[in-house]
């Protein structure tokens, strides 16, 4: 799930299940998987990305800017994400609706999301699309055609998301603005990145504009294309379309990291649309460049990811605490891989009527305690590497996937090459640093809980389920 | 690597290729200004690949469906029985997910524990569904762990225990996730949707009552799951990087000896006609949006109307392109979320339009929808629309082509309807065969607002505006 990935729109997936068929096949040999990865930087500082694959005619696209809601003005909450919306509508040459009647006629499907670090604009089409949409992307990075009546009709679209994702829905992602909101404490990390209706409707053309100034430079982005292509032609279009773009420098990013926290925090809340109690516990993690972040993730995937999971095995078998849970490191965020941070190792679950969230925190700490003190077994740290390089590989099984993660990795390590490195990286993951992160960071004192409880109903409901 | 071309794909697509630049002079209907000049040309369309399914049946009457590829590491198999929850037993409707659920629950040889750590040792994981039509389990992992995905799901097929500890809690969570569901607006529009669109057909049943998952036993379970889980109703479509031949000597070994008795599921019978259109509401104290639902029935996937029908509804509401999206999103500003979706079943399909808007334009933004929907029939699409549906369409074949698991999910969803493998290598053909006249006549037939069965669930304070479009009807679900 990726719940604070704020998109543009919803997919159309739904739409195709029966208009997905067979044949090609992807060109990667079968053990040690690697991608090709070729990175060159323009003159302007723009960074490509190309990762060749001819095993059918398509390609992926992901242009990824350096900046997401961490370090958006303050007094202007949600406006990276309304600026992403605002990325769509129209430039001095191509107004508004050209681009995605250019993407549809191309064959293509085309979205974007916002994240606390970076903004990816994602495209996937058939091969013959390709210098149609290149042009798209080098016409919007030039520049766009801003006017009040657009970002009145954004303005309101993004409200339109809000009230179904947060204010319509229950527990209303409770489990990440409501959680990071309490565990962290610079504005920057612990903000809602959805944005309050009163700073969305704060927000002016000018607004948009210096947004656009500081951040949306070739030197504070990547464009990665994987699938069809090869690198040689790819560098020369991408220098033809993107070339002559003026270089500016973007901000500095300023110092974001928090230290661990030294006593657990708790918030109680109640929702007046869930009829089902739930809770959120998350643990301060810092950043992706930390030693400690890839023993965290392991240790994340060993606790709850899936039925062989700790928690699961634990707390929705076991004593039958949980309805189910969900979580690890930078859930609901994203994969663990998009993200420069801090972040949380968090985990969500909805618990039964006979029980509390004391009670399951308590059997919490009872299952990481165990792994604080001990590890994990060879078995099982050897099962959840293993599960893990599999999740990375199918994370990589179209183009798309593979563009965005590379330029995702190029945004927030530094080097899109490094994504060949993480099987090996995940493998080198021992029992001891397991151990040791477990005892750093999933402690009482660096642990803060949400407790989600339903209102007491004001009419009086038809009794449902037990 | 396997890049055969069909020549008839080819052609299809060649006469589609670049027209998008060239059309603006057409004589259709209004086309929409022409793109600025400065945009590249699309290139030349390069052949399709061409799939490659290995058909076979065993001895006991499995059908067998393999497609080995090169490359992405990985193995998804699927098995598919027939019998869904529109085959639930009377007064137990819906019960058959928990069956579903139940699958990954053990077996007389593996505990649930050992089913998730042998898979995720191989890096994989186990899922099982209910649909209307069909239960489907599936399995994946490692390319290298190919022989165990087989194995388990061919232990979970013939011999899921059920033991008694295990449906206890399956039903006690089953009864929670109802109220959690009951909690969402959108369970709610799409339960009193489809009872009023399906009457009395089985494909009325979205979710279980709780006093039918109160009646379900061990006893039951196992009787239903005898009845479904039997080779001569079951599909097994496997893809990824394997040899064949290897596999299809596994699935031998694995599923040889395995019977089933009795009659085979029956089918539903067929879907009712379209009805003239109802306004439901249903109130939800405390909400901000109106949750809208439109929705009729219409055919299958092996009528001709089918892909007629399938472009008229990506022109209608199934991109960002789309009319409803450009009319009430990017116009308007009502909605971040609107979809138009047309799915089928094993009798018929179902063409459903969704919209979350705030509480104030709630009236105002079903007069767009049902304008959009009335356009569909009246005036003909433009040579812009149809190419670029149709482009999109094929576009999507060739992405979805890329995705293991979507391949499988393709193929046994055509097993399900009762087609063949091979239409997959013909899709994009029927979708580009198709004329503005067919669209147009789809419009005419499929899209007319006073056939659409209106749900709206929201705060009452929505409901007086509703009046003007017909008889409201107060629903509880």
């Amino acid at each position: 799930m990726n719940a604070s990935s704020l998109r543009r729109g919803q997919t159309f997936l739904a739409l195709v299940a029966l208009a997905l068929p067979s044949l090609g096949a992807s060109a990667a040999p079968a053990a040690g998987w690697k991608l090709p990865v070729e990175t060159r930087t323009l003159k302007n500082g723009l960074t490509v990305v190309v990762s060749p694959d001819h095993s059918a005619p398509t390609f992926g696209m992901s242009t990824v800017y350096r900046i997401g809601f961490r370090l958006e003005p303050k007094g202007r909450t949600g406006f990276a994400h309304l600026f992403e919306h605002m990325m769509f509508e129209g430039t001095p040459i191509a107004p508004k609706g050209v681009y995605d009647r250019v993407v549809q006629g191309g064959g293509g499907t085309d979205n974007a999301s916002t994240s606390y670090d970076f903004t990816n604009y994602i495209v996937k089409a058939p091969v013959s699309a390709l210098d149609a949409i290149l042009w798209l992307e080098a016409d919007r990075m030039k520049g766009l055609d801003l006017s009040e009546k657009n970002l009145q009709n954004q303005r309101d679209v993004v409200k339109e998301e809000i009230r179904v994702n947060v204010l319509n829905k229950p527990y209303g992602l409770f489990f990440w603005t409501d959680l990071f909101g309490k565990a962290l404490d610079r504005w920057e990390n612990a903000h809602d990145g959805y944005g309050s209706f009163a700073d969305l409707d704060a927000a002016t053309v000018a607004d948009v504009k210096s947004f656009f100034e500081a951040y949306y430079t070739p030197s504070n982005a990547v464009i990665a294309i994987a699938g069809d292509v090869e690198s040689a032609e790819v560098f020369a279009k991408v220098e033809k379309y993107f070339g002559e773009i003026p270089s500016r420098t973007a901000p500095k990013r300023p110092d974001v990291t928090e230290a661990a926290n030294t006593a657990e925090r708790w918030l109680d809340q109640t929702d007046p649309l869930a009829q089902v109690p739930a809770l959120a516990v998350g643990f301060k993690l810092p950043g992706i460049a930390s030693k400690d972040y890839l023993p965290a993730v392991v240790l994340g995937e060993i606790l709850a990811g899936g039925d062989a999971s700790r928690f699961y095995l634990g707390l929705v078998k076991g004593k039958e605490l949980l309805l189910e849970i969900s979580g690890g490191t930078n859930w609901p965020v994203g994969s663990p891989w998009e993200i420069e941070g801090p972040t949380l190792m968090t985990f969500f679950g909805l618990y039964k009527p006979t029980t509390g969230a004391r009670t399951v925190v308590k059997t919490m700490e009872g299952i990481t305690a165990a792994i604080a003190k001990g590890g994990p077994t060879a078995a099982e740290l050897s099962r959840v590497k293993t599960k893990m390089e599999s999740d990375l590989y199918a994370a990589l099984e179209t183009p798309l996937g593979r563009a965005d993660l590379l330029a995702i990795a190029q945004t927030t390590t530094g080097s899109a090459a490094g994504v060949n490195d993480l099987p090996a990286r995940i493998r080198a993951v021992t029992a001891e640093d397991v151990r040791r992160v477990a005892a750093a960071y999933v402690t009482a004192a660096n642990r803060t809980v949400v407790d989600r409880r339903p209102a007491p109903r004001p009419d009086p409901a038809p009794a449902k389920g037990q | 690597m396997k890049k055969t071309s069909s020549s008839v794909l080819l052609s299809a697509l060649a006469v589609s290729s670049s027209l998008l630049l060239v059309a603006a002079g057409s004589a259709a209907a209004a086309e929409p200004k022409a793109l600025p000049k400065e945009i590249p040309p699309f290139g030349q369309d390069r052949p399709l690949p061409a799939p490659r399914i290995l058909k076979s049946t065993t001895a006991e009457g499995l059908t067998v469906w393999l497609v080995p590829r090169d490359g992405f590491p990985k193995v998804t198999a699927l098995l598919a029985v027939r019998g869904g929850t529109a085959s639930d037993p009377k007064g137990l409707e819906g019960t058959g997910q928990i069956l579903a659920d139940l699958l990954k629950e053990g077996t007389t040889h593996r505990s649930s524990r050992q089913i998730a750590e042998e898979l995720q040792a191989i890096g994989g994981s186990l899922s099982a569904d209910a649909s209307d039509d069909a239960i489907t389990v599936g399995a994946d992992g490692l390319a290298t762990g190919t022989t165990r995905i087989l194995e388990i799901l061919a232990d979970v097929a013939r011999n899921a225990s059920f033991r008694a500890e295990e449906v206890e809690l399956a039903k006690a969570n089953t009864l929670q996730q109802l109220q959690v569901k009951e909690s969402t607006p959108e369970f709610l529009s799409e339960k009193v949707l489809a009872a009023a669109v399906f009457g009395d057909h089985p494909y009325r049943i979205v979710a279980p009552t709780p006093e039918a998952v109160r009646k379900v036993d061990r006893d039951l379970l196992k009787g239903e799951f005898a009845r479904r889980f039997r080779p001569d109703g079951a599909l097994l479509v496997v893809v990824g990087a394997f040899d064949g031949a290897s596999v299809q000597r596994s699935v031998a070994r694995l599923f040889g000896g395995w019977k089933g008795e009795g009659p085979l599921v029956p089918d539903a019978g067929p879907l009712p006609a379209a009805k003239a259109r109802e306004i439901l509401f249903v109130s939800r104290p405390g909400s901000v949006q109106s949750s809208l639902a439109l929705g009729r029935t219409g055919p299958g996937l092996a009528d001709p109307a089918y892909f007629p029908g399938v472009l008229a509804n990506t022109i209608y509401g199934g991109d960002f392109a789309s009319r409803l999206t450009q009319n009430i999103r990017e116009e308007k500003g009502y909605t971040y979320s609107p979809r138009a979706s047309f799915t089928t079943f094993r009798a018929g399909g179902v063409l459903r339009t969704t919209a979350e808007v705030r509480n104030e334009v709630t009236a105002a933004a079903l007069v767009e929808i049902f304008y959009e929907l009335d356009r569909m029939g009246t005036t003909d699409v433009t040579t812009e629309e149809l190419t670029g549906a149709k482009r999109l369409q094929t576009g999507r074949y060739l992405l979805g082509n890329q995705v293991q698991g979507s391949v499988a999910s393709a193929l046994e969803s055509y097993w399900v309807r009762g087609l063949p493998p091979e239409l997959l290598a013909e899709y994009v053909g029927k979708v580009n065969a198709v004329t503005a006249a067919e669209v147009r006549e789809a419009g005419r037939t499929l899209f007319p607002s006073r056939l659409q069965t209106v749900v709206v669930v929201g705060e009452e304070s929505v409901k007086k505006d509703l009046a003007q479009f017909g008889a409201v009807r107060d629903v509880k679900p």
